[in-house]
């Protein structure tokens, strides 16, 4: 990290601005050089084979040394689902240029009207010979104006239960009737976009395993996900910065970290993280040894999610003192560094504004609670 | 402040709604706007009879200030028609040229002139005030940066604090086209509503206001209750909004509005918004009846409908899932207006730290019952 992580990536990651999609892309071959950014697949597709826990001890690692977020839509998500469920030709076509870095993949999962009902998606995939012919649009797809490729979970056929009839299809982004909407979001930047589907043609080679049980993989995805999903590093970055803050005198002011108050909260904020780290922990050595875990290790997501909110809250009340008229991170030196006109998109007001989503997306709060209050009562 | 009668706020209430959503209010320029509410008289709610204003108390100010909370409009109300008005019209008494002060505050009521008020300074610690006044008393000069001048960038004129050579404030009037007053060409506020840094080079174009007094007070409390209550305005627009959306947002075959969870929430918001507006309400009623408990319930006020109004903005991007994550959506640009409410002069945890040393007072009665055992001090540590 010290040596390969690009100077300027890294101060955009701590500064919390947004990166350029080269800069994700150079990291990612960067890690490639290693086995590292695919260090979580099987040795027999390419991957260094690694257990949960390393790759636990690997992202925690890298996120708080201000590694940027390995966007997982190729890496983490595709790719398992391709080398698990897909047959040996996709995984010659697409798994070489996920590894390498070369191919940038999106998620097409919700739609208006399937958000957390997702089993609801009315995209619809109509056989003609030996293709498919998509329609339909899929919304808040991250990144998608500079995708190769899309995974997208498509109705292929009527049926009683809104989960049957689903299938997994990877559709190139380069296919005629693919187009692109921009959604600009709360922080004033563009990472989601809606994705529209006319007529788009799509051989059958291109659907992963069943025709109708796309429901299945997509939730196998997920049940891979959840461990890592307390993002106990990115939190504990977070949490350090926040104590950068409080530690930095505010021009002619003192430090906010000397009134009691503010130690005590970020006192408390790491308490909480220990806590879920904790959990974490003990979550992977049951799955060390072979134990299930069950649904309670979707808890994780619920409670990181909420506790990286109250993190970056605490960031944004420590630059709070001139209004909000700030935005940046470790910057003293200016007159006034809270005043920097340009920047209010980026930092931590942006940070907060656009971690306002991580408890709506990857199953919100609400949705998650749902789920666990089943095996809570069950108990 | 003579205030209102009740029919009269009521009146008067109606006319501002009608003029907030009605009209093309939310078509216009913050100077336009401000335009109009000068047309209809009320910029000068703040300012006394005496000095031709309408002197019409804190409610009356509450009730503009939430109407352009909830419409999510933009006008120099807070800087011109609250704290300038009621500084400038303080500040005749103790002027030499009261005409000079009279005749601008005569532009104020019409619309002609808008004060850009550097707020943070003027009302937080004075010692932490950046500006400097050096020069003599008949020649000032005026020095420094001011990080968070309100309106600046479509101001006339500029309120600033500057100290003085021996320490103390001074309170400074200065036009902003002066030699020597550079303003930021952007705003940086993350409300996008104006608010400049302002840079003044041995600015000589000053008009000394004297030191702050009972009229910095008095515009603290009001610009306090009018944040306040543009936060009751931000909470009913959005409860409104979130309330109509899950009605008629389907997940799971039903409206979201079935989901028990998400009634409790909504109910969770609608509590917020309730107690801010009884909080609010008896605060202006002690502000103008001129209670000495006047600052004890404005900051409790601010505290209380600041907090209120970010959880209920936070929760309304919240209920409206990824829709409520876009920029088109008004839901986030409450938000970052509750955010910037809740920010200014020093925050939650400074009205806190102020109200923790307000004199106590018994809730009940004349004497707290308690008193005299609470300051016994403990023999056991003696
Ligand atoms: C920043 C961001 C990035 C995203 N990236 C992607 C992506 O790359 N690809 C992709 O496919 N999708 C993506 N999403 C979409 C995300 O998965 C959905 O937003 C999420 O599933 C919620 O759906 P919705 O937005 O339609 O909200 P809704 O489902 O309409 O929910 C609105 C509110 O109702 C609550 N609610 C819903 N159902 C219930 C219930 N049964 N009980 C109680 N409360 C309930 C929710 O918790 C939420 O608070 C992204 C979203 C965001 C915000």
């Amino acid at each position: 990290m010290d040596e390969r992580l690009p100077a300027t990536t890294r101060e955009k990651v701590l500064a919390g601005r947004p990166l350029d999609k080269h800069e994700h892309v150079e990291w990612h071959k960067i890690l490639n050089e290693r086995g590292w950014y695919t260090g979580h697949w099987p040795k027999s597709v390419g991957g260094l084979g690694w257990s949960p826990m390393q790759r636990w001890i690997f992202e925690n690692e890298i996120y708080y040394r201000g590694s940027p977020w390995l966007i997982p839509f190729g890496v983490t998500f595709a790719a398992p689902i391709i080398y698990t469920f897909g047959n040996d030709d996709q995984k010659a076509r697409f798994l070489p240029a996920i590894k390498s870095g070369d191919a940038w993949w999106a998620q097409g999962y919700s739609e208006t009207g399937a958000g957390s009902d997702l089993a609801n998606v009315s995209t619809r995939g109509v056989r003609d010979g030996s293709d498919w012919i998509i329609s339909g649009s899929k919304i808040w797809t991250t990144t998608a104006h500079w995708a190769d490729m899309i995974f997208a979970i498509v109705r292929t056929r009527a049926s009683d239960k809104p989960q049957a009839g689903l299938s997994f299809i990877l559709i190139d982004m380069a296919s005629p009737g693919v187009s692109v909407e921009p959604i600009v979001s709360i922080d004033g930047h563009h990472h989601l976009n809606q994705v529209f589907f006319d007529e788009v043609r799509v051989p059958d080679a291109n659907l992963v395993g069943e025709e109708g049980k796309g429901w299945g993989y997509a939730k196998f995805l997920l049940e891979q996900e959840r461990i890592l999903a307390a993002e106990v590093g990115r939190c504990a970055l977070d949490l350090d910065k926040v104590k950068a803050l409080i530690a930095q005198p505010r021009g002619i002011r003192p430090p906010l970290g000397e009134q009691g108050i503010w130690s005590r909260r970020v006192a408390e904020l790491e308490v909480r993280l220990t806590a879920l780290e904790s959990t974490a922990l003990h979550m992977l050595s049951k799955e060390q040894s072979g134990e299930e875990i069950g649904v309670m290790a979707s808890m994780l997501k619920l409670v990181g999610s909420e506790l990286s909110q109250e993190i970056d809250a605490a960031s944004l009340d420590a630059i709070n003192d001139l209004g909000l008229s700030a935005d940046h991170f470790g910057d003293s030196s200016a007159v006034s560094p809270w005043a920097r006109p340009d920047r209010f998109r980026d930092g931590v007001i942006g940070q907060y504004l656009y971690g306002r989503a991580a408890t709506i997306y990857g199953g919100s709060s609400e949705v998650q609670r749902n789920i666990l209050s089943k095996t809570v009562l069950d108990r | 402040m003579s205030g209102l009668d009740e029919s009269e706020l009521r009146a008067f209430e109606e006319s501002v709604s009608t003029f907030v959503t009605k009209g093309d209010a939310g078509k216009s320029s913050p100077r336009e706007i401000w335009q109009s509410v000068a047309d209809l008289g009320w910029s000068s709610l703040a300012i006394s009879e005496a000095s031709g204003g309408l002197e019409s108390g804190t409610s009356a100010i509450a009730i503009v200030a939430r109407n352009l909370g909830e419409a999510l409009l933009e006008t120099p109300f807070i800087s011109t028609g609250v704290v300038a008005s009621i500084v400038l019209d303080q500040a005749q008494g103790s002027v030499k040229d009261p005409e000079h002060i009279a005749a601008l505050l005569e532009k104020v009521t019409t619309g002609d002139v808008v004060v850009g008020v550097a707020v943070e300074e003027l009302f937080g610690d004075p010692a932490f005030v950046q500006l400097e006044l050096g020069g003599s008393a008949e020649k000032p000069v005026l020095d420094g940066r001011s990080a968070f001048v309100i309106d600046a960038g479509i101001a006339d004129h500029l309120l600033v604090p500057a100290k003085q050579a021996d320490g103390t404030i001074a309170i400074c009037l200065v036009s902003s086209d002066a030699d020597g007053v550079t303003i930021d060409p952007a705003s940086s506020s993350i409300d996008g509503r104006d608010v400049r840094a302002v840079t003044f080079e041995g600015c000589r174009d000053v008009r000394c206001l004297g030191a702050p007094c009972a009229a910095i007070e008095n515009a603290g409390i009001a610009l306090r209750l009018a944040l306040s209550a543009e936060a009751i305005g931000i909470m009913a627009a959005l409860n409104k909004m979130t309330g109509e959306y899950l009605k008629v947002r389907r997940q799971f075959g039903v409206p979201l509005a079935r989901f028990q969870v998400l009634q409790h929430r909504l109910v969770d918001m609608a509590l917020d918004e309730q107690q801010s507006i009884a909080l609010v309400e008896r605060a202006c009623n002690v502000v103008d009846a001129g209670s000495d408990d006047a600052m004890r319930m404005v900051l409790i006020s601010r505290s209380f409908t600041a907090k209120a109004v970010r959880r209920v903005a936070e929760d309304s991007v919240q209920l409206h899932g990824g829709v409520g994550m876009t920029d088109e959506l008004a839901i986030g640009h409450y938000l970052k207006r509750a955010l910037v409410i809740g920010a200014m002069l020093g925050g939650i945890d400074e009205d806190l730290r102020l109200l923790s040393e307000q004199p106590q007072r018994p809730w009940f009665g004349d004497t707290a019952p308690l008193e005299r055992t609470l300051v016994q001090p403990n023999p056991a540590t003696v």
